[in-house]
């Protein structure tokens, strides 16, 4: 085993991996989202699409955790962390920017102008010079997770999550920011409304979505 | 068969999706397997086959041709004023009026019919989710058509099978949720100790629980996937369950998942009704 590769290993067992329930695995990869849990995940996607493990049924990826869920009967007994090693993984290529054109002034964008101590049009213009990565796809269809949120701009989620929150709502949740991109529940801060369309069921899948895990983002204020 | 009255909300629904997480799209699929593999047992028909999902009953049709139909689940059944029972397949004849009634317990009833019911398909499956966008609930005057039956099939698999999961203060057993140590002892104790009911603020994508508050640590998670019957905490305190048509990752703290066996139960039960939980120990 070479230095790098102790080191790595020393670093992996850091991180927790939850058996959850008797038929799945949630696996953390990295310790905050950031770039290195962005290529990690990316790498992690490209072994379980390649070379997933026996009876898997499903999973799911989020900014530094993965969810394996199993066939009954099916779950390893022990964490499955071949996945995590990193040894394979490439520079994934830039792709294209990604336009959001963002009406801003959303519900909670006072809220969240109070709780970073600045104006609400310095969080526009925080919020709209950034450019983000897609990390994750998840919580609802085309619903992307973006990393690259201005730290200035980082605002807990609500207490009560909003029983429903309209389409296209743009929305920052702790460090995290996204659109909505269907009417559902949600407990981040609305501050702003697009009408781009993320999610459109009637097509392939290949098409149906608007954002796609490794793509660049960024929010145009109109 | 045309929708007189379609109840208040009545799907089409199969087993769900799979294999579509890493985009969002959650499972979907019936509220309750067993009472949906039932009728399709008593059909001959694969258990893949759509069955018509009824919520809370009140729901009446007209048969427009002769078949057969198989019920599991809530309520009871009537065939022009003649109750059926349940888990067998009837032969329902053209003109003929079927009633579904308001259950006294449960929510859930599953209507099939020999050889299936037709309709669209999202991504693989038939199972509706008006929420994304995946078709609409049953509305009057709706047509809801199957292709054609092969009598001698159905009457080799009619069988008696009518013992739905329905119980009176069921114990749901559940399994440590991914943040379970990081919510405080007594927290967790008060999730054992305590009666719950689920909230009428319920849907298919989470059942909210009527009880005590349990402290939420404070914790501002990056969020995480989710798996089906976990328990999540809302930061004031709020137990919900996420269920079929939920999300697929969430940022509240999950301190148990309910034991997969125990979620058909769960899942029939009434606003209101009471259960208990217990940390279940392999």
């Amino acid at each position: 085993m070479t230095a790098s590769k102790v080191v790595r290993a020393t670093l992996m067992q850091m991180f927790h991996h939850f058996r959850y329930g008797p038929d799945a695995w949630l696996l953390q990869f990295a310790g905050a989202a950031d770039e290195h849990a962005f290529l990690m995940s990316r790498a992690i996607i490209d072994r379980l699409e390649k070379m997933p493990p026996d009876g898997l049924r499903d999973w799911t990826i989020s900014y530094t955790t993965v969810l394996l869920e199993f066939e009954k009967n099916h779950c390893p007994a022990e964490a499955p962390t071949f996945l995590l090693d990193n040894d394979t993984f490439s520079q994934p290529l830039e792709r294209e920017i990604k336009i959001v054109p963002v009406a801003y002034g959303g519900d909670d964008l006072l809220r969240v102008a109070e709780h970073c101590f600045m104006s609400m049009d310095q969080v526009v213009a925080h919020h709209s010079a950034a450019i983000y990565r897609v990390h994750a796809l998840g919580f609802a269809p085309g619903f992307a997770y973006l990393g690259g949120l201005d730290a200035r701009l980082h605002t807990p989620r609500l207490s009560t999550p909003r029983t429903m929150i309209p389409a296209g709502s743009v929305a920052i949740g702790g460090g995290q920011t996204a659109v909505y991109p269907l009417p559902t529940p949600g407990g981040w801060n609305l501050i702003g409304h697009t009408k781009q369309v993320m999610f459109d069921p009637t097509v392939s899948l290949s098409s149906a979505f608007f954002l796609t895990v490794g793509d660049r983002v960024r929010f145009i204020p109109i | 068969m045309t929708i007189i009255q379609p109840g208040m909300r009545s799907t089409l629904q199969d087993h769900g999706r799979s294999g579509l997480k890493k985009f969002g799209i959650p499972a979907s699929g019936v509220m309750d397997r067993r009472s949906h593999d039932l009728v399709n047992q008593a059909l001959g028909n694969d258990r893949q086959t759509a069955t018509l999902e009824i919520l809370l009953g009140n729901v009446s049709m007209t048969c427009e041709r002769d078949s057969w139909i198989a019920i599991v689940g809530a309520g009871q059944a009537v065939i022009d004023d003649l109750t059926i029972p349940f888990g067998i397949a009837q032969s329902i004849k053209r003109g003929q009026l079927l009633r579904i009634s308001y259950p006294t317990d449960g929510l859930w009833t599953y209507l099939g019919i020999a050889s299936g019911w037709s309709g669209p398909s999202w991504f693989g499956s038939r199972s509706t989710w008006p929420e994304g966008s995946m078709g609409q609930t049953l509305k009057a005057g709706d047509e809801l058509r199957c292709g054609l039956s092969d009598f001698s099939v159905i009457s080799q698999h009619a069988a008696m099978h009518n013992d739905i999961p329905l119980k009176k203060n069921p114990i749901i057993r559940l399994w440590m949720g991914p943040q379970w140590s990081q919510f405080s002892a007594q927290a967790r104790e008060t999730l054992f100790t305590s009666e719950w009911a689920i909230s009428p603020r319920s849907n298919r994508a989470g059942y909210r629980l009527l009880g005590p508050t349990i402290d939420c640590p404070a914790i501002e998670m990056i969020s995480e996937p989710a798996l089906l019957g976990s328990l999540q905490i809302t930061p004031e305190g709020t137990a919900i369950a996420l269920l079929n048509d939920g999300p697929t990752i969430g940022g509240y703290p999950k301190i148990a998942l309910i034991h997969d066996d125990d979620l058909d139960a769960f899942r029939q039960l009434q606003p209101g009704s009471r259960f208990h939980f217990l940390l279940h120990s392999p």
